[in-house]
């Protein structure tokens, strides 16, 4: 059983949360403080908690994949570096999403992150599959949203990510009118649609 | 004395922070080229920022707010002949057209500032989205100014 809660989880949640909880610049106006405090501090662990229970789901559902056979003549081994490789994927992960949702300024909050992450996996595991191209997004924040963007063979592909949803912006060339597409990606079939375009 | 009209011929300059002031970074290494983001053209009023070169002796550094930060570049007609910011209404149907034009702007201790704005104002951010996009493919067209710190060490 491989846990993603190892090393990070229960620190890296608490310091969360504290850092949450001792944010300087979020004054309350509530009548009833330690209550609020509570629910907030509940509230924001049970979504880390969400999002750390699904990155490890997922972790297990690759390693439990059948299809998966190995050739190696060290399978063990080999399986153990796979797991290693994607352990160390989500941790990155999730640790440079994180961020975004505690500066000061940022209006990006954990929702949007757990959007985010969410899709990014159905990504990587449609790119598993089907051995697509693969590289790793640029991440920036723009207002309440997070950014992806990635470059491939003269094409381009911008995600942003809110609260619920996913939107994307095709590029090809400079017309806006007949180079550029947008839409939304949020079922499986849109994002393979998506990647396959620019991986092709 | 500033002049109160950006040439089409006019090149202009825009800071690509390094990084910015969130600590992300508004540009990536892809093969062996780096690509500015549509997010280097961000602006809370919809108008990037850029600098006159006329106005700065065409030396990027200017443009610089940090030494480690990068430098693109446009020319100004390429801005003006961005035709395809189209306003739609909910069927699908257009609207208008954005006219697209760079202004000066000159600010007490930057008299070679210049804006590029919409006529009308964009009536929602997915508009400007697109623009972004368009400013930062016609920058990639281009060479660097000033290329992003950490690949100057590279080539040195």
């Amino acid at each position: 059983m491989v846990s993603l809660l190892e090393g990070i989880t229960l620190e890296r949640r608490n310091s969360v949360v504290n850092e949450i909880y001792e944010r300087p610049n979020e004054s309350s106006s509530c009548i009833c403080p330690n209550f609020e405090e509570s629910s907030k501090i509940s509230f924001h662990r049970s979504y880390l908690h969400q999002l750390l229970e699904r990155t490890n789901s997922v972790v297990n559902e690759i390693y439990e994949r059948p299809n998966e056979s190995s050739s190696s003549i060290y399978p063990d081994f080999e399986r153990t570096l796979k797991i290693n490789f994607r352990r160390s994927y989500l941790h990155k992960l999730l640790e440079s999403l994180l961020p975004f949702s505690f500066q000061s300024s940022s209006t990006i909050n954990l929702n949007t992150i757990l959007n985010a992450v969410n899709w990014i996996i159905e990504l990587r595991k449609i790119v598993g599959l089907n051995s697509y191209w693969w590289s790793e997004p640029l991440v920036n924040a723009s207002d309440s949203e997070l950014v992806f963007e990635w470059w491939h063979g003269g094409k381009k592909i911008t995600m942003y990510f809110s609260e619920t949803n996913a939107e994307f912006i095709k590029v090809w060339g400079a017309d806006i009118d007949s180079e550029m597409e947008d839409g939304i990606a949020k079922t499986n079939e849109q994002i393979e649609s998506l990647w396959q375009w620019l991986a092709s | 004395m500033v002049e109160d009209f950006v040439a089409d011929d006019e090149l202009l300059y825009r800071c690509v922070f390094y990084p910015t002031s969130d600590g992300s970074k508004n540009y990536k290494l892809e093969g062996s080229q780096v690509f500015a983001s549509s997010q280097a053209f961000r602006d809370t009023s919809s108008s990037p920022s850029v600098d006159r070169a006329v106005l700065c002796s065409y030396n990027p550094t200017y443009t610089q707010k940090n030494v480690e930060d990068g430098v693109i570049s446009l020319i100004c007609q390429s801005v003006r002949l961005i035709d395809g910011v189209v306003q739609r209404d909910s069927k699908g149907n257009e609207e208008f057209k954005y006219k697209i034009d760079v202004f000066p702007r000159p600010l007490l201790d930057n008299e070679a500032h210049a804006q590029i704005e919409p006529t009308p104002a964009y009536r929602n951010e997915k508009i400007f989205r697109k623009l972004r996009e368009r400013l930062a493919f016609l920058a990639n067209q281009r060479s660097w100014e000033i290329l992003p710190w950490e690949f100057r060490q590279n080539i040195s």
